[in-house]
């Protein structure tokens, strides 16, 4: 477990900025997350707490200690395709231990458990261009869990999955996170995924958090029709909407 | 409107297999291709034959050329004597050796200019001025620096192979995607394992086609420097023949030439087959 905090943080590539002025503080254990309309930033926030984009300006800490550099400590999930296409299902899950010095005999082991947790056992002598889309997915977040981080950065695990296969990936995660527990920063665009996973909401807008919000009873199916939690999604939406329509999130010049 | 577009697909619709027919009619038996392809020699076979037994003259003068007959006979005498198979053995040992030593310091140099901005402006403007000059004029230099005429023709064939190698290294490792090096780095891989586990692995599609090309140019390179120099080998026994007016022989030393080329050249291609298994197309292919 490790607390991850931004301040003042500004991000882009070549151009402008792409989001500034991000203050946020997550608690090590924390189930973080991020919501945002296409193209506001949030998978170059994660980007940056990964260590892969060094911050225009501001600060960006994780614990105590600035945040330099990619570490096996703070794993990323990748939202678009980020498996070695030339290795099987079971060697991309084996990559993180083979970095981490595992012995080759254990490593196999380990690899084909964690496959079979995400529901692909028999699936891990398939590369990955011979899986669907969700499988590939799915071997990206067993491959990120196998490294054991203390901080797990998720971007959208879930988008291609269908709803049981979604609901099953989300108790493995909340499952894992008990047994090794470990801060986890997803990006979604499902709010009630974000509801139902997340200790806090965060909305996020090209100037920085537009709203923070605390999700009332996390993680607890049953409370789901309450009206606590009907009135954090209204304000979650309502923090979404001027976003979308007011503000489209293109670069600005 | 919008009904009577749907009702319209609908009724087309039972026409549609036909795409599918004809895909799989497009699938033929292996045998029969190796068939196509015999019958594609065979058939150039029997036009040379024609056009050297008829004694065509059609400004170009085929009835010089010996006919199949008289190259049989020719090859008959080459097979039965050593020499032939000494010629065969020094030439591929020259061309195995350049290649090989072009290929290990031309991946290494390609990765290395791609990698490294350091390096890469230091062995860039080398790389840009001797690349246009041709391998073969490199000849009287070779003549001069090395003491036998062996290690002149394979550094020959090697500067000849290296160059097609390294270009090709250095492009394909400018290509291979960001995402599975970020990927390797946020594991905790450092530039070793990156290089290792990422960039060599994902640029071997694009290494193989400059190896594919070298390959090529090196049997142009080693032919020609045996003719100019060397005292052994195949290209140095097909100037031979010509100088003692020995057109048959001439004619052998060529086809014996285009078999090993054909031959090198499909081993570099399906090693490369078989270390790219994994892309896209190679998977297509494995389903016609
Ligand atoms: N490598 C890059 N180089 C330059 N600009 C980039 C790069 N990656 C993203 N951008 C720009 O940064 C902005 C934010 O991109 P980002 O990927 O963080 O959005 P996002 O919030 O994750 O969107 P989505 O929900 O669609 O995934 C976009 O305007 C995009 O054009
Ligand atoms: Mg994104």
């Amino acid at each position: 477990m490790i607390a991850l905090r931004a301040e003042g943080l500004s991000l882009g590539y070549d151009g402008a900025p792409v989001v500034s002025g991000v203050d946020l503080a997550i608690e090590p254990g924390e189930l973080f997350a991020v919501a945002g309309a296409s193209g506001c930033g949030k998978s170059t926030l994660l980007r940056a707490f990964a260590g892969l984009l060094p911050p225009r300006a501001g600060t960006l800490l994780a614990g105590d200690e600035p945040v330099r550099g990619t570490s096996p400590d703070r794993a990323l999930v990748f939202q678009d395709d980020a498996l070695l296409p030339w290795r099987t299902a079971r060697r991309n899950v084996e990559l993180p231990l083979a970095i981490r010095g595992v012995p080759r005999s254990e490593r196999r082991a380990r690899a084909a458990e964690w496959l079979a947790r995400v529901g692909l056992a028999g699936q891990e002598r398939r590369l990955p261009g011979q899986l669907s889309g969700g499988m590939r997915q799915r071997v990206q977040l067993a491959r990120t869990l196998a490294g054991a981080p203390r901080a797990v950065l998720m971007d959208e695990p879930f988008g291609a999955l269908d709803a049981q296969t979604r609901a099953a990936m989300q108790r493995l995660l909340i499952e894992v996170r008990d047994a090794s527990p470990a801060t986890v920063v997803f990006v979604t665009h499902d709010v009630d995924e974000a509801l139902l996973l997340g200790d806090r909401v965060a909305v996020l807008a090209p100037d920085g958090v537009r709203d923070l919000v605390d999700v009332p009873h996390p993680r607890d199916v049953d409370a789901r029709g309450a009206p606590e939690v009907a009135a954090a999604r209204t304000r979650i939406l309502t923090a979404l909407e001027p976003v979308l329509e007011a503000e489209p999130c293109a670069p600005r010049p | 409107m919008t009904t009577l577009t749907l009702a319209g697909t609908a009724e087309e619709a039972p026409a549609r297999p036909i795409t599918a027919t004809a895909r799989h009619g497009r699938r033929y038996p292996t045998w029969l291709r190796w068939l196509v392809r015999a019958g594609s020699l065979a058939t150039a076979l029997t036009l040379y034959q024609w056009v050297t037994a008829a004694d065509i003259n059609l400004g170009v003068r085929f009835d010089r050329l010996p006919t199949l007959a008289e190259l049989g006979e020719s090859l008959g005498h080459h097979l039965a004597s050593g020499q032939y198979y000494l010629d065969i053995t020094q030439s591929l040992i020259r061309i195995l050796t350049g290649f090989a030593l072009a290929s290990v310091v031309g991946v290494a140099c390609g990765v290395a200019v791609a990698r490294s901005r350091v390096l890469a402006d230091l062995l860039q403007p080398l790389f840009e001025v001797v690349r246009p000059i041709p391998a073969i004029a490199l000849v009287p230099v070779a003549i001069l620096v090395f003491p036998t005429n062996e290690q002149g023709i394979v550094f020959i064939t090697f500067t000849a192979a290296f160059f097609p190698i390294l270009v090709s290294t250095r492009h394909a490792v400018g290509a291979v995607p960001t995402v599975w090096e970020d990927a390797v780095r946020t594991m905790g891989g450092g530039r070793l394992r990156v290089l290792a586990s990422v960039v060599l692995p994902g640029s071997l599609p694009g290494v193989f086609s400059g190896l594919s090309v070298g390959m090529g140019v090196s049997w142009i390179c080693v032919i020609s420097a045996e003719m100019i120099s060397g005292d052994f080998g195949i290209g140095y026994r097909t100037w031979q023949s010509y100088t003692i007016v020995d057109y048959p022989g001439v004619l052998v030393g060529m086809a014996t030439i285009g078999v090993l080329g054909w031959a090198t050249a499909g081993a570099v291609e399906l090693a490369g087959r078989r270390a790219t298994r994994w892309l896209p197309a190679r998977a297509r292919e494995r389903q016609r």
